[in-house]
């Protein structure tokens, strides 16, 4: 599997999109202050204007050109520092007082560019107030608006150097997490390969600060783990079938040469033949136990779960093995509560029960005693068989239940070794559990199964 | 007897055609389920076999649409070994009976004369009578040569089903699914043991063995009075 480029990577897209709606707001935020200040400072320089035109005006109204004139020297002294210029012009464009000349005569606000050759160096914009005064005089207040241009100008200087910043840190951020990102990815992706290429003892690399990528990790190494241990039990289990039937595959092998090269008579052919399919036979219930306990561990059966009577299903069990247990000199005590009803498969449940009491009879001595005890609760029924046997080692109890696993002892005695995995398989469909305890002496099998 | 063989697996058919054929029935096999379905309609079998798993047309359906025109012909159903749930669908689409592939041909025997020998105990009888045992089924009594023999219940189901399919061969297996409801196979013979109390219950005082051992397929009590 090819990995993303950088750009490619969820992360980097992530902190494209993120850095874009950054400098997004950032630029808003920008129009808006620059917007905001010059439009302030121009507002405070037009008041400003405003109230010194409002004074000369009325310095006009009380005492004529005269006074206005003597004013206008008074404050436009060139060794004085105003920041205001003045000038009063009459009908014929004769400047009457003051120094500024370069407005048009009519009422208002007139933005003009300062002509260079002005006393005043350094300002580019002069904001004029012009006011029509009596008898065709004309009054123009100016004050220099160069500042408002050079405070915009340093905001959007600023905000450009701002914005460059932005854009290196937010980049290069995205890149650094991206990169990180892509490296624990391609650790991950290299393990995976590994994993597919056969090393299914191989783990998907988990750091120590267990972020959301380290607890997929965990999770997906748990699965692997489950996924190992099945396997596992599979190459198991077809070992241990392809070992179980070599054994009855070459006896029959071994009887049929041995018939073929032989002269016989008649009657031993048949009987020659007769064992053979007893062979057949074995192999065959082998290969039905072991199809009977995938389809029951399919679950497929469980759709067809009924009410059933487990006492019932107990009681005609004992019924049945109770005669082969005499023959073999073994007593079975049934201590039975009435009509424990849950939800199951009869047929199932049937097969459970008998396996269970069959291998308590079938791998014991004489005179065992062998015990069943069904129980019901409200909420749990508990089947118990106990017997006074020789019972099971601690350390091989747990495995009674994997397919075709015979004890030592029971080398000897028929069977295929799957009596128990069926069990198994049918508690397991009933969602039921089952435990192994030594009955001191002897060995005491429980299942609990939940009640209706 | 006329029987119909639906049933697509070559040696299978042919085994059973000729083993059917030596025991002296009439044979007709049909390879998928249309031919099959189309001869059954023909009404003229005493039995049907018929194989789970068919081409076209599988043997559940076919056995549907039989009982669905009304043809109550017997059907004999083959399934796998591993379907365990065939057994439920067969019957419940109309089957007699079923067995499991693979078989042997004394179990399929058996079946087939069990089978064909229904409808003659369809009558209802309270008094079962058979070389020289009586069995009251009302009252559960069983007298020998009018002796009272005491017998368990699982005794007397056993014997009943015996006398029951009297001159018939009764299997292990039959015995199982039919007086235990056991639909799996035990490998403890519990049959043997049952068989062999019952036998000595019935032979008390000397009396000669009523239930005989059919080597390799199971046992019969004989019909003759």
């Amino acid at each position: 599997m090819k990995l993303p480029s950088i750009a490619g990577t969820i992360s980097f897209k992530l902190s494209a999109l993120y850095l874009l709606l950054f400098l997004c707001s950032f630029l808003s935020i920008g129009v808006t202050v620059y917007w905001s200040t010059s439009h302030t400072l121009e507002q405070q320089l037009k008041i400003s204007v405003d109230t010194e035109a409002v004074r000369l005006k009325t310095e006009y109204d009380s005492g004529g050109i005269a006074e206005l004139k003597d004013e206008i020297d008074e404050v436009d002294e060139p060794g004085l520092h105003t920041l205001f210029e003045y000038g009063v012009i009459d009908q014929n464009t004769r400047l009457i007082a003051g120094s500024l000349t370069d407005f048009q005569l009519a009422e208002g606000w007139q933005i003009v560019k300062r002509n260079p050759a002005t006393k005043k160096p350094g300002s580019k914009l002069l904001y004029i107030r012009v006011m029509a005064l009596p008898n065709n005089i004309w009054l123009g207040v100016g004050h220099d608006g160069g500042y408002i241009q050079n405070a915009g100008e340093a905001i959007i200087q600023a905000f450009i150097w701002g914005f460059i910043l932005v854009i290196f840190l937010g980049a290069g951020g995205g890149l650094y997490l991206s990169g990180a990102f892509l490296r624990k990815i391609k650790s991950i992706t290299t393990s995976t390969q590994a994993i597919i290429a056969g090393d299914l003892k191989h783990r998907l690399p988990v750091s120590e600060n267990l972020d959301e990528l380290d607890n997929l990790a965990l999770l997906l190494n748990l699965m692997l783990d489950k996924i190992g241990s099945l396997i596992e039990n599979i190459q198991q289990v077809s070992n241990d079938i392809a070992h179980d039937l070599r054994t009855p595959i070459s006896h029959l092998k071994f009887r049929l040469e041995d018939a073929l090269t032989r002269n016989l008579t008649t009657k031993q052919y048949t009987e020659r033949i007769a064992f053979a399919i007893e062979e057949v036979d074995t192999i065959l219930n082998t290969f039905s136990a072991m199809l009977r306990i995938s389809q029951i561990e399919s679950g497929s059966r469980r759709s067809g779960f009924k009410t059933v009577n487990l006492s019932e299903i107990v009681v005609s069990v004992i019924d049945a093995l109770q005669p082969v247990a005499e023959e073999q000199e073994k007593t079975i005590r049934a201590d039975i509560e009435k009509d424990a009803t849950l939800s199951g498969d009869k047929e199932l449940l049937t097969q459970l029960a008998f396996n269970l009491l069959d291998n308590a009879i079938l791998h014991t001595p004489r005179n065992t005693q062998i015990s069943v005890t069904l129980r019901s609760s409200g909420t749990h029924t508990e089947l118990m068989v106990a017997d006074n046997g020789p019972g099971i080692d601690k350390d091989y109890r747990h495995k009674v239940f994997q397919r075709f696993y015979r004890l030592e002892q029971s080398r000897t005695t028929p069977g295929n070794g799957l009596g128990l995995s069926i069990v198994a398989a049918i508690a397991e469909l009933h969602e039921g559990t089952l435990a192994l305890f030594d009955n001191k002496p002897g060995l005491k099998i429980v299942l609990s199964l939940q009640s209706k | 007897m006329k029987i119909l063989i639906i049933e697509d697996d070559n040696e299978t058919r042919d085994y059973l055609s000729m083993g059917l054929k030596e025991a002296g029935h009439g044979i007709d096999s049909a390879k998928d389920g249309y031919e099959g379905l189309l001869l059954a309609k023909e009404a003229k079998h005493d039995l049907l076999i018929v194989d789970r798993m068919l081409p076209d047309l599988d043997g559940l359906t076919l056995v549907k649409t039989l009982r669905s025109t009304g043809c109550h012909v017997p059907v004999l159903f083959l399934t796998t070994m591993c379907g365990i749930d065939d057994r439920v669908e067969g019957l419940n689409a109309g089957a007699d009976d079923y067995l499991v592939k693979p078989f042997a041909f004394s179990e399929l025997s058996a079946r087939v004369n069990a089978l064909l020998r229904r409808p003659r105990e369809t009558a209802e009888q309270k008094v079962l009578l058979v070389s020289g045992l009586e069995i009251d089924l009302l009252k559960r009594v069983v007298r020998r040569s009018g002796q009272i023999i005491d017998l368990q219940p699982t005794e007397f189901r056993l014997l009943e089903y015996l006398v029951r399919h009297a001159g018939q061969v009764v299997t292990r297996t039959m015995l199982l699914e039919n007086v235990w409801d056991f639909h799996f196979d035990p490998k403890t013979n519990i049959v043997e043991t049952h068989i062999s109390r019952l036998r000595t219950k019935l032979n008390a005082g000397n009396k000669s063995d009523l239930i005989h051992t059919v080597r390799g397929a199971g046992y019969m009590i004989h019909e003759a009075a």
